[in-house]
């Protein structure tokens, strides 16, 4: 008798916050089902609308192969993630990615990375903008990635090149073991803080920034928001210390 | 009654309950073993400064490193104050940190079931 083994479940994890106007092409550009090395994937897309008011949730139910959570409260790209995340763990994905809605990521970056995760010689993969010298990152925002890199790794101990890329990668391992408290924007770091305590096998792989003036004018303000994240970060590291 | 005596009687009390309360957390799993040694240390470093103030006073003095006036009751107050305002603050943190973690735990789980799956497949 011939036994098929059921077929593996990547995970695609996109928080939203208002991302109406670009959302649409987001998903249109994700592929739904991947072969990699003859063995076929399914893909799961799960969008967490993180309580937006505009046209995103309308955007997104239009279109097909993607589960749709909406969030009551607005509480933060790093809630968002850990809802959508949840969700993968409980549907039994084996690998799951996460990415921003925004547009900033290419869809060949995301099959890089789903490969590269597949491929099994790391448990957590971070694509790095800032290893690939292609993409418009602008300056202020280059310097302020590679500050809060170099903060991230006084204040937890861990360095990644890119600490605030929202491309991730990771395996069911990793899925399990990986957990963070934050809510807003330094649930990166703290990923990756998780990541490295659990002694995961960490990689950092170049992708590209894709920046447009829309996606300039969304995320993380330049100055006052890298100034959250560290004192999110601190407040974190403390809480860590006293109440863990 | 010494000055130093009281200033022992008012905060000697929250630094024996920070210290009991942490180990009872650690007993619970509530706690890891990092945050237990560091509010350890902690109570530890303040109950030890409590308890032997005339003598780091007297030592500070002998050093010529403070020319400040010896405890006085209006200090004690003070010092309990201080203390009170530690033992608050470390006690309302971790418990902030909780409520928000459970409500950031309420709203992932409700999200999840409300949206029942709704996979436009």
């Amino acid at each position: 008798m011939v036994t098929t083994s059921p077929a593996q479940i990547v995970g695609i994890v996109l928080p939203a916050y208002n991302e109406g106007k670009v959302i649409g092409q987001v998903l249109d550009e994700l592929p739904r089902k991947l072969t990699i090395d003859g063995k076929t994937f399914e893909v799961r897309i799960i969008v967490v609308n993180d309580a937006s008011d505009d046209s995103t949730v309308h955007e997104i139910i239009k279109r097909r192969n993607v589960t749709l959570i909406n969030h009551i409260l607005n509480s933060g790209a790093g809630a968002a993630t850990r809802t959508g995340l949840h969700l993968a763990k409980d549907v039994g994905c084996n690998y799951v990615l996460t990415m921003d809605a925004d547009g900033q990521h290419s869809a060949s970056d995301v099959r890089k990375l789903i490969n590269a995760i597949v491929k099994g010689n790391s448990d957590f993969i971070i694509g790095s903008r800032l290893k690939l010298q292609k993409g418009n990152m602008p300056t202020v925002k280059k310097v302020g990635n590679i500050g809060l890199g170099i903060i991230t790794f006084v204040l937890l101990g861990v360095y990644a090149s890119d600490t605030q890329s929202g491309l991730k990668a990771m395996n069911k391992k990793a899925l399990n073991t990986i957990s963070f408290h934050s809510n807003d924007y330094a649930f990166c770091s703290e990923m990756i803080w998780s990541a490295h305590k659990a002694r995961l096998r960490i990689k950092e792989l170049p992708i590209e920034a894709i920046y447009t003036d829309y996606s300039l004018s969304r995320g993380q303000k330049n100055i006052t928001g890298a100034l959250d994240i560290i004192k999110q970060l601190i407040k974190r590291r403390f809480l860590h210390l006293i109440n863990e | 009654m010494n000055k130093y005596t009281i200033l022992i009687v008012f905060n000697l009390p929250f630094v024996v309950f920070g210290i009991f309360s942490a180990i009872a957390r650690y007993k619970e799993n509530s706690l890891g073993r990092l945050s237990l040694l560091t509010r350890l240390f902690f109570w530890t470093f303040i109950g030890a400064g409590i308890i032997f103030a005339q003598q780091i006073y007297n030592f500070l003095i002998r050093n010529d490193l403070t020319n400040s006036q010896p405890l006085s009751l209006a200090d004690v107050v003070l010092v309990t104050g201080v203390s009170f305002c530690f033992f608050l603050s470390i006690r309302l943190y971790s418990r902030l940190d909780n409520t928000e973690r459970k409500l950031s735990d309420l709203q992932e789980k409700l999200s999840i079931m409300l949206s029942d799956d709704k996979s436009n497949e």
